[in-house]
């Protein structure tokens, strides 16, 4: 008998009864193709599930461990508590503030802490309105131009301009660390502040859209920068008022 | 009253499925710092509607619709403000001299980033988190019929974004 989408399908995610089964299995062992069909949609389930299987590991802030658990004295927000799930459209919640331990996000793999990665696929993009965003330094990439005066100047819950701070924290070194988007050149990195100004352990360049596709939203951090993070952060990141008081102090 | 339901064992239940809920976030909202803000507000709104929460009802599609909903209202509250949203695509990496499951990681990320919502969501919660299909219809509050479609649909598009390179002899 021939065996439809759906019901191969429902084979493929658990859903057939004994006898569904029973039935599709014995199609597979006639027909080559067929087996073949389900063996390539099986691999690509696979490689999904494999793929995201890091992503349920990582701790979950402790913060909202806490929440959870009733351990703190959570002020429940009164707006959403009556109005249930079938809220009406006018009634947004917007996120709120980051100012949560950001944790571990990623697999950390081989990734000693602390060690800095290496530079990635540094473009030679310079930016048309104001000189170089970065330099050589004697010790690696350093910020400059623009990007030096972001980093210096921006929190990150400000946007202006083509540099967007994603994060900031400080590293196990007790240096002041930001990530940062470089929108014009599709770049992102991870900048840490030392005597001399914003070294760049870590910069990369995200391919340009293709052609008739610009990207006119912000990028997001590769994951190479978060990696990054992850492998370097020291206690949480910063929330707002640490990030006003580490700005008012130079990040020293 | 509503606290009432907030009992322990709901409160222990919730806890044990961070980890997972945010894993959905992570397809939601793209980035690992948007997630767990999505995750902080889904889990305040499931304490604060704990009560609508019915015991004989299997949890997790009560919770994933919750983040999906917080996401929803996020997203909606963004654009209103014409803030920043990247619409969750990750872009493609060039260039990331790194081992290779994380290139594997990476390009089926980005090729989930651009399935529409719908689709995203159904692969997300069928073959990611395992839900059956009937309890990620009721996360999605879509009939399984629809939900089977959106999977289909999804489950090509990833195929045809990323081909067949498991590295398997095929």
């Amino acid at each position: 008998m021939n065996i439809d989408d759906a019901t191969l399908m429902a084979y493929l995610d658990g859903e057939l009864d004994a006898e569904g089964v029973a039935q599709v299995e014995a199609a597979k062992a006639r027909d080559p193709q067929l087996a073949a069909s389900i063996a390539r949609q099986q691999r690509q389930d696979a490689r999904l599930r494999t793929s995201h299987a890091a992503a349920a590991e990582a701790p979950i802030p402790d913060a909202l461990m806490q929440l959870v658990l009733g351990h703190a004295a959570p002020a429940p927000a009164p707006d959403t508590a009556a109005s249930g799930e079938a809220a009406t459209p006018g009634n947004v919640v917007a996120l709120r503030p980051r100012k949560r331990a950001r944790v571990a996000w990623s697999h950390l793999g081989a990734l000693a802490a602390g060690i800095v990665l290496a530079v990635i696929a540094l473009p030679m993009l310079r930016d048309a309105q104001g000189g170089a965003d970065w330099e050589q330094g004697a010790d690696g990439l350093r910020a400059s131009g623009a990007l030096a005066q972001a980093l210096d100047r921006q929190l990150a819950s400000e946007t202006s301009g083509k540099v967007r701070i994603a994060l900031s924290f400080r590293n196990q070194a007790g240096q002041y660390c930001r990530t940062f988007v470089v929108d014009a050149a599709s770049t992102a990195g991870l900048a840490c502040r030392d005597g001399q100004g914003w070294s760049l352990p870590v910069l990369a360049s995200q391919a340009q859209a293709s052609s008739g596709e610009l990207r006119q939203a912000a990028t997001p951090l590769p994951a190479v920068v978060l990696d990054a993070v992850d492998a370097s952060i020291a206690g949480d990141a910063l929330d707002a008022q640490d990030e006003q008081a580490a700005r008012q102090a130079g990040w020293r | 009253m509503k606290h009432d339901a907030v009992t322990p064992s709901f409160r222990q239940a919730l806890c044990e499925r961070l980890p997972k809920l945010r894993r959905y976030a992570r397809n939601l909202a793209g980035t690992p710092h948007d997630a767990d803000d999505l995750l902080q507000v889904a889990a305040e709104r499931a304490l604060a509607r704990a009560a609508q929460w019915d015991p004989d009802q299997p949890l997790d599609p009560w919770l994933y619709r919750i983040v999906r909903n917080a996401w929803i209202d996020e997203v909606r509250a963004r654009r209103r403000g014409q803030a920043l949203f990247a619409d969750a695509e990750l872009g493609e990496q060039v260039g990331v001299a790194s081992v290779e499951s994380h290139a594997v990681r990476l390009s089926v990320e980005a090729a989930m980033a651009r399935l529409p919502e719908e689709q995203r969501s159904a692969i997300a919660l069928v073959l990611v988190e395992g839900l059956a299909y009937r309890e990620a219809a009721q996360a999605l509050e879509i009939p399984v019929g629809t939900l089977t479609s959106r999977l289909a649909r999804g489950r090509e598009a990833l195929q045809a974004l990323l081909g067949d390179e498991s590295g398997e002899v095929q």
